[in-house]
């Protein structure tokens, strides 16, 4: 029998699986418009088909559906310990989506969910809704209510098919008391330059050497793109962060991150920047086991880790070292207070 | 890879049997089952649960999941009134939908590769369904397997391994079906079959593991040779892989290892150690 595997794979989006429920949001009637050759299969629950058993995340990769759905609690969730927070009380993330765009080798995302389609909840009101009761009951009053809304996906990369950092940015604008963050390595900030800047929103550009893009951050904007957005953004009046985040311990890496640094601020004003995060590898244990169980084709996840307090991480000596290394070159460009670094 | 095949009727399996050169495997007894090289079917006789037991069977008779793509071939019935839109009797459709009339559940095979051939939603029921009985179930096909064929399969393998194939018999119009016509579909179809089959072997090639069938073969080698035991042969195919994805090499000659069997678990254990000093990445 001649089985010769030649076909080609089926376009990502190709199916967008619709709860029944989610067909009477403006929100997904919107995104169904911009697929007029999708297949709409009508579901009664994501989890049907996001949650199925024995799913394999790379092979779903190769060509995403999109599910659209109606979140029905837990609009908001206690900010990750594996997060930076700049000593900010009120530390929330929310999940607007489930999954990424992008295909990145070290990304917790293929270990932490079941599936590579990507989920976006269309109920953005009782977000809303949740995030404003939170503003009104936050612990710490002197203090806003801070949201990473971009955490488990990138929002700005879909934002021309979900437009939800445009509803955020809205939403923020009326909440004197909220601060968001939308981390990205998209370079789609033209979706939401025409909007008014706002201190109540920060734009989170995650930076690498362009050698660790091309190797592992599949699919992603090359570095300087990715600077030149940032570079937009901020003479638009943004305030914006850049995350160093994560740092992987490749061969070279001083040279590759020491340069990176040097390109960065050579190209954008540190003054301009309202922070810098700093982070290595690291990655919760069952989401690193589930992943090393599925793929067998990238040096990220088959390298001398220590697993410290549940965490697959390098070792204290080895992070220490990274650490110091990349406080040490940013602090040569930016204040000390304004670097927060994840150890 | 290995394609297994399970069908309800023996007038679905004869085309499939000519085709693919099957003969019959006379030491499965509960199930009749054809095989030839890496071909397998069975058939599982009418309704869900036979079709699970069959699916269960067939499955159990083959190793290496991850190298199995299974399909549910048959007739089914379509909801379109006769003559009134677009279906016609021996149409083919790749389900993207499962629904079971009985419980209400839906399955969902991944939708992967391009076959350019159209899909549709199919509903299992219990008993035969008729235009008169009145529609309740969702516009598109009908069957009486596929359920319990998915859930059956869904217990072993993967979604994107998983695939049902349904040739329009009928418009659900209660009837004793002639045998050589139910064939006669199906062996209309073996060129859209081999089309989806060819499509599966795409998504299955598309797994990557930096081990290559020579590696694999040196690995069961040194299992053999060094005695190992879960853990440590789980622990040196990581050093194997971690070896060849940080160096971007070959693996070197490790037949030194592999001349002799070692016969206390001291001597087992100063190979494993040697072995890892020689693939340890600097």
């Amino acid at each position: 029998m001649n089985d010769s595997g030649n076909s080609s794979w089926l376009s990502n989006f190709s199916h967008l699986y619709v709860e029944r429920a989610a067909f009477d949001y403006s929100f997904a009637q919107s995104i169904i418009t911009r697929f007029p050759r999708a297949r709409i299969v009508p579901i009664d629950d994501y989890k049907s088909i996001f949650a199925r058993p024995r799913q394999h995340f790379q092979i779903q990769k190769r060509s995403m559906k999109l599910i659209l759905a109606v979140k029905k609690d837990r609009f908001l969730y206690p900010g990750s310990g594996h997060s930076q927070h700049f000593n900010l009380d009120n530390f929330y993330y929310n999940t607007l989506m489930f999954n990424c765009v992008y295909n990145c080798d070290y990304c917790y995302l293929q270990g932490m969910y079941p599936s590579a389609n990507v989920v976006a909840f269309v109920n953005t009101p009782d977000y809303f809704e949740a995030t404003r009761q939170a503003i009104a009951e936050r612990s710490n009053i002197h203090q806003p209510l801070y949201v990473c809304i971009s955490y488990d996906t990138d929002l700005l990369a879909f934002e021309s098919i979900t437009p939800y950092c445009r509803a955020w940015i809205e939403f923020a604008q009326e909440q004197p008391d909220l601060l968001i963050e939308i981390r990205t390595k998209s370079t789609a900030y033209r979706a939401i330059r025409d909007l008014k800047a706002t201190d109540r929103v920060i734009l989170a550009w995650t930076l690498s050497p362009q050698a660790v893009i091309d190797r592992y951050e599949k699919g992603t904007p090359p570095l300087r793109q990715r600077l030149q957005a940032v570079q937009t953004a901020i003479e638009d009046g943004w305030a914006v962060r850049l995350c160093f985040d994560p740092v992987l311990a490749v061969k070279g890496w001083q040279a590759a991150y020491g340069h990176l640094i040097e390109e960065t601020f050579g190209y954008i004003d540190p003054a301009a920047v309202r922070d810098v995060t700093v982070g290595v590898f690291r990655m919760t244990k069952s989401y690193f086991d589930r992943i090393k169980k599925q793929r067998q084709d990238t040096d990220v996840i088959y390298n001398d880790y220590e697993l410290e307090d549940k965490t697959i991480t390098y070792s204290a000596a080895q992070r220490q070292e990274i650490t110091a290394f990349m406080s040490e070159r940013l602090r040569s460009c930016i204040p000390e207070e304004r670097i927060a670094v994840w150890t | 890879m290995h394609f297994l095949i399970t069908v309800a009727l023996h007038p679905e399996a004869r085309p499939l049997i000519a085709h693919f050169g099957l003969k019959q495997d006379t030491t499965a007894h509960a199930v009749p089952i054809f095989h030839r090289d890496n071909v397998s079917l069975a058939v599982s006789g009418v309704g869900r649960l036979k079709s699970a037991i069959a699916t269960t069977y067939l499955l159990s008779r083959v190793s290496a999941p991850d190298k199995i793509g299974l399909l549910n071939i048959g007739i089914a019935g379509h909801t379109q009134i006769p003559n009134t839109g677009p279906v016609e009797i021996g149409d083919l459709f790749l389900v993207h939908k499962i629904a079971e009339q009985a419980t209400g559940h839906t399955f969902y095979p991944d939708m992967l590769v391009q076959v350019h051939l159209p899909e549709s939603v199919l509903t299992t029921v219990d008993r035969p369904l008729d235009q008169s009985d009145g529609m309740e179930v969702e516009a598109g096909l009908v069957d009486m397997e596929a359920a319990g064929f998915y859930q059956a399969a869904a217990a072993f393998l993967a979604p994107h391994q998983i695939h049902c194939i349904k040739v329009v018999s009928d418009f659900l119009e209660v009837q004793r079906f002639d045998k050589a016509m139910v064939s006669h579909l199906i062996e209309q179809r073996l060129t859209d079959i081999d089309r989806i089959i060819a499509a599966q072997n795409t998504v299955a090639e598309a797994s990557s593991d930096i081990l290559n069938e020579a590696d694999r073969s040196m690995m069961n080698h040194l299992n053999r040779c060094l005695r190992l035991t879960v853990s440590q042969h789980k622990m040196l195919t990581d050093t194997v892989r971690t070896y060849k994805l940080h160096t971007g090499k070959a693996l070197p000659d490790l037949s030194a290892f592999t001349q002799t069997v070692v016969t206390t678990r001291q001597e087992g254990k100063d190979r494993i150690e040697r072995l890892g000093q020689l693939l340890m990445v600097k």
